[in-house]
């Protein structure tokens, strides 16, 4: 990247000693609209939540917990997918570190873990939506509905008026599906990658490659990291 | 956006791609600026047309329009039915705002001209440039598509508030359409946030030697001020269009509360807001609006500068005003909302910060008003529209002081007092800017000249009727005239307008009659227009140093800049101009001016 | 020739102005003002229209002047090599943005009388009578209206006082309230209604009371206003369009296909006609 516009901007060229480089500040500005977006999704998330009257909390009767312990959101699924993505973010910045030095042969052994650390998310993911979804609570479930009816009833709401049960299954089938889409998207960029090793043009030079990858995977586990609390831990409050 | 980072394939060498390459898959910034061009003044057409169809109505409503009506209309009995005109006018603004203004001035104008300006041989991503452009195609084609689908396209207003855009059974008219709307505008924000990534990226990087920041010609500046307000909105209006889409199909209720009938259909889901929606689209389209006048601002005070031969009057001031436009249009979007429930007290401060924002403006144009005094004034084509941007902005802005006042917003909101607003800064904001440009930049596009007789017939034209259309539109609103209603005339209250709707009419016929001739002008100069030197107006700035029509890779050298991009009149030489580009005795690299 | 292009933009100004000069004589402009706090908002509408009148008449006679005066005669490097001018950018900073600063603050009280619940008249009267000991009246003048497509739902509580009692009293399209004379300095008479919408956004304006307020489903929006019963003859030309003390009630949010047909009509009464309607409305 840095030759391919150095030679097109003398401006660049003379500075960009310590500078960023064209593509990296391009990745920024791309994760910088990133952010704006699901801010805008935390925004509609947080506004619903602290807005309700009738959130369903952690535990409701009329579900039993022992029999159907995955309805709410189980905040041991997310704090193991949390650990997942954080582990798979420090192997991203070991993977870097390696093809700096060209050992392009551990810097893939490195990506594949990521690319499994990945996926072992999205199969948790994955747990979390089936039992979501078994239960009926998805937008505009029945059981979404029936744990939105119960809570309201306990505090003395008309269930017909409050429909917190169903906000609950849209916000959180929003924000983390948006997450888990951005998850899916890196998989594929990383797998692009490492396919794109196997070339004998690939060396020591193409380390930007992982740079740009590990920026956006560490964005994604940010957005994990705010996301845990907002909607695994807050919601039993 | 990674996979056309690193393509170092089609830079170095400047050898002239084929002709698929070329003209239809390029990768060149120009062609896909001239390709966004040619896009959007196609649009600016069907816009038009639709609009025409909105003022038939008013002013001659439930009548049978000549020819047309038959071929349109056979199934209501030749006639607009109310279904139709919420169509019109929600299909007249978003065709307008999306795929006219909007990819004109940074998809046309930002990418013709960035690189040019600032001396550069391209984008810094030129793949993903071409992207930009090519995913603007499934926008217009699903817009387009969506005229044909059961029910017709939408016709929830371009603002789409639910429950009215979210429930289909609250308008049968927008069946899938509305659907359809929203997906298109989720591929205008991808095109447009790859677009922004690409201008900032390019305008921080790819500068010429010595053409400093503070260097750069206002278009530039307006241009890298719009594309962060663009990469940091547009965002938003992506998540809330996902959530009024998955509203829609989904069963989801993010803008749809609880225990709603609508139309005798009980609503399944709900549970949510629709004031919520509100926030969020006026969080984007805020900023949207001066993402519509900034860039057109930045072209006017090239123009002016140039065709008064004299520096622009206080240029960092106005980089300033471009900023704190930015800046403050993050915060003033709640007035748009001052009747719609939100806290009242929300209100006032968002009346507060709306005042302040007119200050830039105000700057601005004492600025340009301090541009032509004592300068020498060359009224050409692209001059006159600049003068006349600065005649027409002025009523559009200060008429938006009304509507920033709590109190007199609570009579004229929704009135046609907004629509005489949005015309005057658009059409005669926006779309002026838009005239000025491509008239002063047609030489360096195509290498030929557009015609300057017909030229000034069309800016006579447009100008008079521009203001004929839109000016009594105030009194209108004045008058409380409701907008978006088909039939304003079923109110007693307003029988009496009837007459002054059918002057506003034939005027807008006026006014598209005139773009008629500016088409033709567009036509005829494109392959029989007089040749272009190289520098036919005697400008300062860098795209001027390019032959015209520029080559692949822009400039035979890379121009070192020695000074700012206005010394016209400039004692320093006997010319009464001096390019950025051309060395004096006097003037060292470093210096500033 | 190259001097006419600063007539036509002369003309702007001069039609501008002209027009706003004759609209009142045709009805092109504010509709007579019935309400107390509409006199408010007229006068804000006028000190703002005069404000920024002269700021566009001053703008243009500066652009017609520049246009007019160094049109260039021929190319003769005439022009001044002026880079701006650090005073006056100071003064045209600071002058518009105390006018801002002063249209933005004159605006407050009227839009608190208007919008915020803790000046309504009924919040008023109760701090008052509280305060001076006495037990809070009941605000005797008011109505629930549920908007829905395309018609107007009007609820009165009936003698009770409550909504959704047996006692109510439903009208469609229909808002009768009371009125006063203000002619004769009378007090004005606040009409309350709590606004609802049962599907989608609509907007309860009525032009001669200065009034408008969006509807939204899931909401229950209080909003006040109040009428001036017509007196003299300056009413005389609106009622070639409608009858006396009536008045059209417009939706003006779009809420469908229907939006410009839904239309209410509100009637004004004075306080004795309005009991007599409530009683005759009244169950037997
Ligand atoms: C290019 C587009 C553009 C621009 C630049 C603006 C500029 C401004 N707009 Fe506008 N606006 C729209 C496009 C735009 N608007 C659209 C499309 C809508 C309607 C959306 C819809 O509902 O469909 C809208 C609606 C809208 C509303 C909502 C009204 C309602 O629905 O009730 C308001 C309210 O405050 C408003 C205010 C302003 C203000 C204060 C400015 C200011 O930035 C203007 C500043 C400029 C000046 C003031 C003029 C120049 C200054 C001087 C000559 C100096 C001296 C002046 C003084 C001292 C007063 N606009
Ligand atoms: C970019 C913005 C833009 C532009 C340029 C225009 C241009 C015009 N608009 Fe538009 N308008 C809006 C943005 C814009 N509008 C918006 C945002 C709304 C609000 C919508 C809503 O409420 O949701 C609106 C609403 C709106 C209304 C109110 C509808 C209602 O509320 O009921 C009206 C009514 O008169 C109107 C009229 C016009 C007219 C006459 C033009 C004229 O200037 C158009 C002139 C141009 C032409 C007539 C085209 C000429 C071209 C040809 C004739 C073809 C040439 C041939 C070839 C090239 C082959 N517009
Ligand atoms: Cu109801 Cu418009
Ligand atoms: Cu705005």
């Amino acid at each position: 990247m840095d030759t391919a516009v150095a030679h097109a901007s003398p401006a660049a060229a003379e500075g960009s000693k310590h500078k960023l480089s064209a593509g990296k500040l391009g990745i920024w500005l791309f994760l910088g609209t990133e952010i704006m977006f699901f801010m805008g999704l935390v925004a509609v998330y947080i506004n619903e939540r602290f807005g309700a009257e009738a959130w369903p909390s952690n535990y409701i009767q009329g579900f039993d917990p022992q029999e159907d312990p995955y309805v709410l959101n189980n905040k041991h699924f997310g704090a193991a997918n949390t650990f997942v993505l954080i582990l798979s973010s420090v192997l991203v910045v070991l993977a870097h570190n390696a093809v700096l030095r060209g050992e392009l042969k551990r810097m893939r052994v490195l990506l594949v873990l990521v690319l499994l650390l990945g996926c072992v998310f999205m199969g948790i993911k994955g747990v979390e939506y089936e039992h979501k979804i078994h239960f009926g609570i998805y937008p505009g479930g029945e059981g979404a509905e029936r744990m939105g009816a119960i809570v309201a009833e306990e505090k003395g709401l008309d269930p017909a008026k409050v429909n917190d049960g169903n906000m609950f299954a849209s916000t959180y089938f929003l924000v983390t599906g948006c997450h888990a889409l951005h998850v899916i998207g890196g998989i594929i960029w990383l797998l692009a990658i490492v396919l794109l090793s196997f070339r004998s043009s690939f060396g020591k030079q193409s380390h930007y490659m992982v740079e740009y990858f590990g920026l956006y995977w560490h964005f994604v586990d940010v957005v994990w990291i705010f996301l845990f609390p907002l909607i695994y831990i807050m919601q039993a409050v | 956006m990674n996979a056309t980072a690193h393509n170092p394939g089609d830079h170095g060498h400047h050898h002239e791609p084929g002709l698929i390459r070329k003209y239809i898959f390029s990768t060149d910034h120009k062609m896909i600026g001239i390709q966004f061009m040619l896009t959007t003044l196609t649009f600016f057409a069907v816009g038009g047309l639709l609009a025409l169809g909105v003022r038939w109505q008013l002013a001659w409503p439930w009548q049978e329009m000549p020819v047309i009506g038959k071929m349109l209309f056979s199934e209501t009995g030749n006639v607009i039915s109310p279904e139709f005109y919420t169509m019109l006018f929600t299909m007249h603004a978003s065709v307008m705002i999306f795929f006219v203004i909007i990819p004109m001035l940074i998809g046309a104008f930002a990418n013709f001209c960035v690189p040019l300006m600032i001396g550069a041989r391209d984008m810094a991503f030129p793949t993903l440039n071409m992207l930009s452009y090519w995913f603007f195609w499934p926008a217009f084609l699903i817009m387009g598509y969506s005229f044909f689908v059961e029910g017709g396209a939408a016709a929830a207003g371009w603002t789409a508030y639910p429950p009215l855009s979210t429930i289909p059974s609250a308008a049968p008219a927008s069946g899938g359409g509305q659907t359809f709307w929203l997906v298109a505008l989720i591929f205008v924000g991808i095109s447009s946030m790859m677009g922004s990534v690409n201008y900032i990226t390019t305008i921080i990087k790819m500068r010429a030697p010595g053409m400093t920041m503070f260097r750069m010609p206002m278009t530039v500046w307006s241009i890298f001020i719009t594309a962060i307000l663009q990469a940091f909105a547009l965002p938003v209006l992506t998540a809330a269009l996902v959530m009024q889409l998955l509203d829609r199909t989904l069963m989801t209720g993010f803008f749809n509360p609880s225990d709603l009938v609508v139309n005798n259909v009980t609503v399944a889901t709900g549970g949510g807001q629709p004031i919520l929606w509100q926030h969020l689209f006026w969080f984007y389209s805020h900023p949207a609006v001066y993402i519509m006048i900034l860039p057109a601002m930045g072209i006017v005070s090239d123009v002016l500068s140039t065709f008064a031969r004299k520096p622009l009057f206080g240029y960092r001031p106005m980089v300033y005003s471009i900023s704190g436009i930015a800046g403050l249009g993050f915060i003033v979007w709640g007035h748009h909302m001052f009747q719609s429930g939100m806290n009242p007290m929300l209100g006032a401060t968002f009346m507060v910060s709306t005042m302040m924002i007119a200050l830039p403006s105000a700057i601005k144009t004492f600025n340009w008003l301090g541009t032509l005094w004592r300068g020498e004034l060359h009224f050409t084509t692209p001059m006159l529209f600049a003068v006349g941007f600065v005649s027409v902005f002025a009523i559009g802005g200060l008429s938006g002081i009304f509507m920033a006042a709590t109190p007199v917003d609570i009579f004229i909101h929704d009135t046609y007092f907004i629509v005489a607003h949005i015309h005057y800064v658009l059409m005669g904001g926006s779309a002026f800017g838009i005239f000025a440009g491509i008239y002063y930049w047609f030489p360096k596009m195509f290498g030929r000249t557009m015609s300057d007789g017909w030229g000034k017939v069309h800016f006579f034209g447009t100008f008079v009727a521009m203001n004929c259309t839109f000016f009594p539109m105030h009194v209108l609103g004045a008058a409380g005239m409701p907008r978006r209603l088909a039939d304003p005339y079923h109110y007693a209250t307003y029988e009496h307008l009837l007459w002054l709707n059918q002057f506003i009419t034939v005027s807008a016929l006026v006014l598209g009659g005139f773009q008629v001739i500016f088409a033709l002008n567009f036509l005829f100069s494109l392959f029989g227009g007089e040749k272009a030197s190289q520098n036919p107006w005697r400008s300062n700035t860098l795209e001027w140093a390019a032959p015209s029509p520029p080559p692949h890779g822009n400039f035979e050298a890379i121009p070192t800049v020695y000074r700012g991009p206005y010394e016209y009149a400039s004692p320093e030489v006997e010319e009464d101009y001096l390019p950025q580009h051309v060395p004096t005795p006097a003037s060292t690299p470093g210096a500033t001016i | 020739m190259r001097k006419l292009w600063s007539l036509l933009f002369l003309l702007v100004p001069v039609g501008a102005v002209y027009l706003f000069w004759i609209a009142p004589d045709y009805q092109w402009s504010l509709p007579t003002n019935k309400s107390s706090f509409g006199e408010g908002i007229d006068k804000l509408y006028n000190l703002i229209l005069w404000i920024t009148g002269v700021t566009f008449v001053l703008v243009n006679a500066f652009l017609v002047y520049f246009m007019f005066r160094y049109s260039a005669k021929r190319e003769n490097k005439a022009a001044a090599h002026v880079h701006g001018n650090h005073a006056l950018e100071v003064i045209w900073t600071i002058v518009p943005s105390l006018i801002l600063i002063f249209i933005a603050f004159v605006q407050m009280k009227e839009w608190q009388e208007v919008k915020f619940q803790s000046k309504f008249p009924d919040a008023l009267q109760e701090k008052a009578e509280t305060e001076a000991g006495e037990k809070p009246s009941l605000v005797q003048a008011m109505a629930r209206v549920t908007a829905r497509q395309f018609e107007w739902r009007i609820t009165y509580p009936g003698p009770d006082g409550q909504y959704d009692t047996v006692d109510d009293i439903q009208t469609v399209n229909e808002l009768h309230m009371p009125g006063y004379k203000g002619d004769e300095g009378q007090e004005p008479i606040p009409f309350l209604i709590d606004l609802e919408s049962a599907d989608v956004l609509h907007s309860f304006f009525v032009p001669q009371f200065r009034i408008k307020q969006d509807a939204v489903p899931g909401m229950t929006i209080k909003v006040w206003f109040d009428a001036k019963l017509d007196g003299g003859p300056e009413d005389d030309l609106e009622f070639e369009r409608l009858p006396k003390n009536q008045y059209d009630l417009v939706c003006a949010e779009l809420c469908g296909w229907g939006h410009y047909k839904m239309k209410g009509r509100v009637y004004v009464h004075t306080p004795e006609e309005y009991q007599a309607w409530l009683e005759s409305q009244g169950p037997e």
